[in-house]
């Protein structure tokens, strides 16, 4: 068929320029692009889609057998574009021709896009009350502004690549800053949430800000604080990588770099090497330096409890694969010199002096070795399969790093069993942990052993068949026990420990059975979750402090037409405390509406419940929250422009009332409050 | 008469010298290389003060005994409970007699003994010292001291130790990693939420996800801890705010869990503003956390040395700001009718609405499973559009929406259609009667 050649070109003057040299080439964004084909084509049967869009309509023809773009508002993107021509008869579309199309931004990248994001809004309390015990803030009438930047932007050219990406929040409130927990009054009110500036040239790249280091996750693993990142391929075999980061997680405008303070921060470099360049992952090497040192600052977002501390360290991670992926092995070594500085939040005037922490030089590793024993076949029909997974760790008493946060003082063994059963997956898992590796007779040893098993299937698809409809009445399942057994291994002397015989030491079986089920129609979803737990304990004098917990809860979303949505949560647990032979029970429930009654306007409402109760008295609690709220899109003429908007009122009730009869007191809470908001789109 | 008896009484209190009488539980099994929360009830301590608390490798009296001089051993100094880790606050206590009839008054406490800490008492255990310590408290009251010591003995941090969080991370789950800030476009599905949580010991955590709304009142540090940090007459005033959705695992003696955070399509999501995701986790019943007030027991499962970490999201506009315009009533929208089989191919849609008067060219773009997945620019002179093939099979196997926009000679966007849900297709008649 002689129309399926095709010659695609860019010329600045349609047709004149020959076709090869403008088809591989990059082209400015005002050259025109032009379709010639060697012999004639119903105009009507052709169409042209690029970059999936079908653009047809843009082309026109300029003679026979050629057609060209018409830019009028509609520009071929910049980047590299792929144009594919069909022939369409009886609605069957036959593909003519594909090529890929390259042409520049206006100010000369290959790629540029940009995009930005914003809002300013206006929320306030309108009023509020409080009731019973319920704490009493200084105003219940209140006004608070915020706004919302976001900005980003990706340019290439040739082996130049530039990404840049920047959050910044800001509020009228001192104490809705964001840094407000950390900084207090210091907290900035518009203030940076996060950024990262990247660039990529060749064989380097460089970043600065939220970046992401580290792959030994004995030494140093993701560390994602803010900082700077340098990067060099040298050739296929070696690459090379360094970064210097604060020591914490940050946000904000000060320390922009998180390189201010040198006593609170991290560097690290790692030297990879491919032995098999042409067969990437067959055996890599990669060898890590980590130098740090860090003050007691929690990262942002984060509960933790920090200290001082100081660290320098070198690792190695082995990484191969061998007879085409079946066999892989895993290994990491890390050895790691650490101490803790002297902490003046530790001290208490002069009236001891406080024990120094030693300098010790730990070590630590961890070996996995996965084997696909009855690997899926190609066509992805075998209904049995089966991987083994081997691995051992074992990390000195006082190996500690900063950037990575493996726990000290164990050694583990692990076995896995893992596959395809059916359309499911199912997995087994092993785990024995042993702590006081260096087997301090004054130190309690336990030992953990841990057993695991799950299955996961979509009934749905298991049961679909080429001629079969789907069947929605089946659910998809997942189903997980767990065994966990820990115990003493030792009896540590009591005047060395203070473990006072057997009744100290652990001895506990705990079994665990989660059991879900999803169903999905049309427009209907619902789960039921079922989770079952026991406690057992086993060591003298707790024999019988066991405890049973039984939950259940079933969630429901219902979509019943476009503009209301459903969701209903409901819950019910019971824990029994064999020691007591006391029940506790929990009973909850959750409804969330939305509905949209016009274009404009639009209603939601949420609400809960919950009640916790015994069956000897001792205590109830029982809470109820609501939460109404209208909202409507509305405009705004300011200087002869139309300025879109958004307006809400909400009202939100929350009631809490406890009685205990064993502290013989009673407590109850109730607040309610209209709070009210607008804002406006730039 | 009324003045003179009180005047009698703050005679008597200001002479008389109180004493803290015990502390419950007065030992416990913790971490020996990590961190360790436990909650403390000192008892009988209405009118003293407690600022300082710290560890010491060995102390001159036996655990749980009062005494005036400060019971630790120079040269065993593990350092001071930190300022940032104080959570201490007066509680109920049992009336007694020697109160002149005033209430009785408990002091609870948070210990937490930070990695540091631990790691000098390990230390002092591998030069072949005693593996406990003791963490001492110091009362005050009318100049006078008294000092009472809690065991602490060197474990795993699994069973048998106080069942206790000492490190939360909630985050969403984006392309971007795993950010506790995270920009939303309104209207727009949400990310995953999860926490990462260490803990120490075993039990139920149990507790929802609540969410802070845009003026809503911001919460307060009491509002922030675990519930089980409080007292238990205080433990109901926690301020409640718009319950997401519950949680209620059980933790076995492993250390390390993931907890899953509320379904992405409760996340409210339609009101531009600032929200804050809270972690409230209540207090559990757990044996080895248990402590005796005097009054009664309190149960103190999943206390912390630290507030619950916020989740913060900013809900903005759509990217498509004209949408937002439309959604106002700025802009025209146009009438999209049902898509139908074209007459002449049983493996094409036709896509058809209604002419917008001045449009010359209109643009459909299709989205599956919320992504896009194709467009098409069609002259302003049409009305319809027969989709390839393809398009048509993966609209009819997958979640699927199509929205039209009307654009002006130089491609400025003059009107913008609604996103329609795709429904079975209907066939020509059908959508006559549509009409």
């Amino acid at each position: 068929m002689k129309y399926l050649k095709a010659s695609i070109y860019i010329s600045s003057t349609i047709a004149l320029c020959p076709v090869a040299s403008f088809a591989q080439d990059w082209n400015t964004a005002k050259q025109a692009l032009v379709v010639e084909f060697e012999t004639s084509v119903p105009t009507k049967q052709l169409r042209f889609l690029l970059n999936n869009n079908d653009v047809t309509s843009r082309f026109k023809q300029n003679k026979i057998s050629q057609f060209s773009y018409q830019v009028d508002g509609f520009p071929v993107p910049s980047g590299v574009n792929n144009l594919m021509v069909y022939r369409v008869i009886d609605g069957q579309w036959l593909e003519i021709h594909s090529q890929e199309i390259k042409v520049l931004t206006g100010s000369g990248f290959e790629t540029e896009n940009w995009t930005v994001n914003g809002s300013v809004a206006l929320d306030t309390q309108l009023d509020a009350d409080y009731k019973g015990d319920a704490f009493k803030p200084e105003q219940s009438r209140f006004y608070v502004g915020n706004m919302q930047l976001s900005v980003g932007s990706q340019h290439t050219r040739k082996d130049l690549t530039l990404h840049t990406r920047a959050n910044v929040v800001g509020v009228s409130k001192q104490e809705n800053a964001l840094q407000f927990s950390e900084r207090g009054e210091q907290a900035d009110k518009i203030d940076l949430s996060d950024y990262l500036v990247s660039v990529e040239k060749g064989k380097a790249r460089f970043s600065a800000g939220h970046t992401s280091f580290g792959s030994n996750p004995l030494l140093v693993d993701n560390l994602a604080n803010r900082g700077v990142h340098l990067g060099y391929q040298f050739n296929p075999v070696f690459d090379i990588a360094f970064t210097q980061q604060n020591g914490s997680a940050i946000v904000g405008w000060n320390n922009f770099f998180g390189q201010q303070n040198s006593q609170h921060r991290i560097a690290a470099s790692t030297l990879g090497i491919e032995f098999f360049p042409n067969t990437p992952g067959k055996l890599r090497v990669e060898m890590s330096y980590v130098d740090a040192q860090v003050q007691a600052i929690d990262d942002f977002a984060v509960g933790q409890v920090s200290d001082v501390e100081k660290n320098q360290g070198w690792g190695l991670r082995i990484i191969s694969q061998l007879w085409e992926g079946r066999v892989r092995f895993d290994g990491v070594f890390a050895s790691s010199r650490f101490t803790n500085p002297n902490d003046n939040a530790l001290l208490l005037d002069d009236e001891f002096e406080l024990v120094s922490v030693k300098q010790t030089t730990e070590q630590a590793y961890q070996v996995d070795v996965d084997l696909d024993l009855i690997p899926q076949n190609q066509q992805g029909n075998r209904l049995f399969t089966v991987s083994l997974n081997l691995g051992q760790d074992k990390i000195d008493a006082l190996y500690r790093v900063i950037a990575a946060g493996p726990s000290a003082d164990q050694k583990i063994d692990r076995l896995g069993l893992r596959g395809d059963l059916a359309s499911g997956q199912w997995q087994y898992a092993f785990t024995g942990t042993e702590n006081n590796v260096d087997r301090i007779p004054s130190i309690l040893t336990s030992n953990t052993k841990s057993h695991s098993l799950n299955y996961n299937i979509d009934l749905v698809n298991a049961f679909q068949s080429e001629t079969s409809e789907l069947n929605n009445y089946l659910p998809s399942l997942n189903v997980n026990l767990q065994k966990v057994h820990q115990k003493a291994m030792n009896k540590p002397d009591t005047e060395r420990s203070d473990f006072n015989g057997d009744s100290h030491l652990p001895d506990q079986i705990t079994k665990m059975l989660e059991l879900s089920a999803n169903w999905s129609f049309n427009t209907y979803t619902i789960g039921y979750n079922l989770s079952y737990s026991n406690q057992d304990n086993r060591q003298i004098g707790r024999q019988q402090a066991d405890f049973s917990l039984i939950n259940h809860s079933i969630n429901q979303n219902f979509q019943m037409f476009d503009s209301l949505t459903l969701n209903l949560d409901l819950g019910r647990a019971r824990n029994f405390d064999h020691e007591n032979n006391t029940a506790f029970y929990n009973n909850n429930a959750a409804l969330v509406m939305n509905y949209a009654l016009s274009s404009d306007w639009r209603i939601n409402l949420g609400t809960s419940l919950n009640k916790d109760y015994d069956n000897f008295g001792l205590s109830t609690s029982n809470a109820l929250t609501l939460n109404i709220g209208l909202d409507y899109q509305w405009s705004l003429n300011l200087y002869g422009r139309d300025v879109p908007g958004q307006w809400y009122l909400r009202y939100a009730k929350q009631r809490n009332k406890s009685q205990d009869n064993v502290f013989a007191f009673n407590t109850f809470a109730q607040d309610w409050n209209f709070t009210s908001g607008i804002s406006l789109t730039f | 008469m009324k003045t003179q008896y009180l005047i009698l009484i703050a005679l008597l209190l200001a002479n008389k010298t109180f004493a803290v009488n015990s502390v419950n539980p007065s030992g416990v099994n913790v971490n020996a290389a990590g961190v360790t929360s436990v909650l403390l009830t000192f008892r009988g301590t209405t009118g003293q003060t407690s600022i300082d608390a710290f560890w010491c490798g060995q102390i001159n009296v036996a655990a749980n005994t009062v005494t005036s001089t400060n019971p630790c051993v120079a040269g065993t100094f593990f350092g001071r409970l930190p300022k940032v880790l104080a959570q201490a606050r007066p509680s109920l206590g049992l009336p007694n007699l020697e109160n002149n009839g005033l209430g009785g008054q408990n002091f609870t406490d948070v210990m937490t003994i930070p990695t540091s800490v631990a790691r000098r008492a390990m230390q002092s255990a591998q030069a072949g010292n005693n593996s406990s310590f003791f963490y001492v408290r110091k009362f005050e009251s009318n100049g006078s001291s008294q000092y009472i010591a809690v065991t602490c003995r060197m474990s795993n941090g699994g069973a048998r130790v106080p069942f206790a969080l000492t490190q939360v991370q909630p985050y969403f789950i984006t392309e971007q990693g795993k950010p506790s800030v995270h920009l939303a476009s309104q209207g727009q599905s949400m990310p995953l939420i999860q926490a990462d949580i260490l803990y120490n010991g075993t039990g139920r955590l149990k507790g929802r996800w609540e969410i802070v709304l845009p003026g809503d009142l911001e919460p307060n540090k009491i509002d922030l801890v675990p519930e089980a940090n409080l007292p238990i007459e205080q433990r109901g005033l926690q301020k409640r705010y718009t319950l997401l959705q519950r949680f209620d695992v059980f933790l076995p003696p492993t250390g390390k869990a993931i907890l899953e955070g509320p379904a992405p399509q409760l996340l409210p999501n339609h009101i531009i503003g600032p929200y804050q995701i809270l972690l409230r986790i209540e207090a559990t019943r757990d044996k080895e956390g248990n402590s005796d007030t005097g009054v009664g027991v309190s149960f103190n499962g999943g206390v912390a040395g630290f507030s619950m970490p916020l989740l913060r999201y900013y809900v903005a506009t759509d990217d498509d700001v004209l949408q937002a315009r439309i959604n106002a009533g700025l802009d025209k929208s146009i009438s999209l009718l049902q898509p139908v089989i074209a007459p002449h191919s049983q493996t094409t849609l036709r896509f058809n609405w209604l002419k917008y008067t001045s449009a010359k060219t209109y643009k459909l773009e299709i989205n599956t499973q919320e992504h896009p997945n194709f467009s098409a620019l069609i002259d302003g002179s049409e009305d319809y559009y027969d989709s390839p093939p393809w398009i048509t099979e993966q609209m009819k196997s997958s979640l699927s929406q199509w929205r039209i926009s009307a654009f002006d000679k130089n491609g400025n966007k003059l009107a913008l259609s609604l996103w329609r849900q795709f429904d079975t297709p209907t066939t020509r008649s059908e959508n006559k009667e549509i009409q």
